[in-house]
């Protein structure tokens, strides 16, 4: 946690609201990204992102001051994501308990890809949210927040051999994914 | 080493918990394999991708709706209310290094202040009143001096968080 963050922090402990949104500024992209990766549907990105602030804000006390907050704030986030899909009929499994790369009800991956403006990413893109849940977690955590294994874990709740698990098999899926891609587009251009 | 092994070793990336002469003999494979070479090439770029995947932006009012939010669960409170609360940590501040400042300014100055011989007798023969000689001749030492504040700071500390009618 940086020293911003912490004196943020502080000031929200002490009663003064308004610091907080500097909090929620900060870390709005980041944690909206990994829930929309999670439940994959705009709608239930922006209630699940919102219901973690409010729910980081409410349970500030509860924080420990010498840890990273984005982990802990990602942790309420993915607890809060899960709970979504279980409502939405989504994934029931719980991460690690099944890692198989069964398709999801639902899913609306390809709608979400118009929201990437980055055409080059799109593939890319995809080719993560087409991965099954547990392991798009992982991922997103790992690679695009850049979050340590045992971090990852701990929001997770399950141990870092799960976690290094989703993200082999993670590595594996999007490889062969994106290899099929490129030989595909390799067919149609010859 | 097979071609299955090193493709495992390139899926497991950074994770790949082997010794690094293994490793480094696993991507010479990859080097030299037409099998491997490419998942290699493919599982380090990939890894340069995934790390710079641009996310979409969030939804405009995200965060002013999140404040909205937690302004309905709790009323904003008067801003003489926040600013007694800031003033009333302040002196919490203070008083969390002033009673252990004080005790020990105390404990130093009452120990300096007696003869070395007192310190022989206070560890070795208690029963021959020490303590209550190194009391009765501590006030010929400049150190005395020291001691009245670092008693009144010690006291002043222990009941910091009482002033304001609050404590933490």
């Amino acid at each position: 946690m940086n020293a911003s963050d912490r004196q943020v922090v502080r000031d929200v402990r002490r009663g003064d609201r308004d610091a907080f949104g500097h909090l929620v500024q900060t870390y709005q992209g980041r944690l909206f990204g990994l829930v929309l990766m999670m439940v994959r549907e705009p709608a239930g990105a922006e209630e699940v992102t919102q219901d973690a602030f409010v729910r980081a804000y409410t349970h500030l006390d509860h924080y420990e001051a010498h840890r990273p907050f984005y982990p802990w704030l990602a942790s309420i986030a993915v607890r809060l994501a899960q709970n979504w899909l279980r409502r939405h009929g989504r994934v029931v499994r719980r991460e690690g308990t099944s890692l198989e790369s069964a398709p999801e009800p639902g899913a609306t991956a390809g709608a979400l890809t118009a929201l990437i403006v980055h055409e080059r990413s799109r593939g890319l893109w995809q080719a993560v949210a087409a991965l099954p849940s547990g392991e798009r977690t992982a991922v997103i955590l790992y690679y695009r927040d850049e979050m340590a294994v045992r971090d990852i874990a701990r929001a997770v709740g399950v141990t870092t051999g799960t976690i290094k698990t989703l993200l082999f098999r993670a590595r594996r899926h999007l490889r062969e994914r994106l290899n099929s891609v490129t030989t595909t587009n390799e067919e149609t251009s010859s | 080493m097979t071609c299955t092994h090193v493709l495992g070793l390139i899926d497991a990336g950074p994770l790949a918990d082997y010794p690094r002469a293994h490793l480094d003999a696993a991507w010479q494979h990859a080097r030299q394999c037409a099998t491997c070479g490419p998942a290699l090439e493919a599982a380090t770029s990939l890894s340069a991708d995934l790390t710079a995947l641009p996310l979409p932006a969030p939804p405009p009012n995200l965060a002013a709706a999140v404040l909205a939010r937690i302004a309905q669960i709790e009323p904003s409170r008067p801003v003489v209310a926040l600013a007694e609360t800031k003033a009333t940590s302040g002196t919490r501040d203070w008083s969390v290094w002033a009673t252990p400042l004080g005790g020990l300014a105390a404990a130093l100055a009452f120990l300096l202040s007696m003869p070395p011989g007192h310190w022989v007798s206070i560890g070795i023969a208690p029963r021959l009143g020490g303590l209550t000689a190194g009391l009765v001749t501590m006030p010929s030492t400049t150190w005395a001096f020291v001691l009245g504040p670092a008693l009144v700071l010690y006291v002043a500390g222990l009941f910091g968080p009482f002033r304001g009618g609050r404590r933490s």
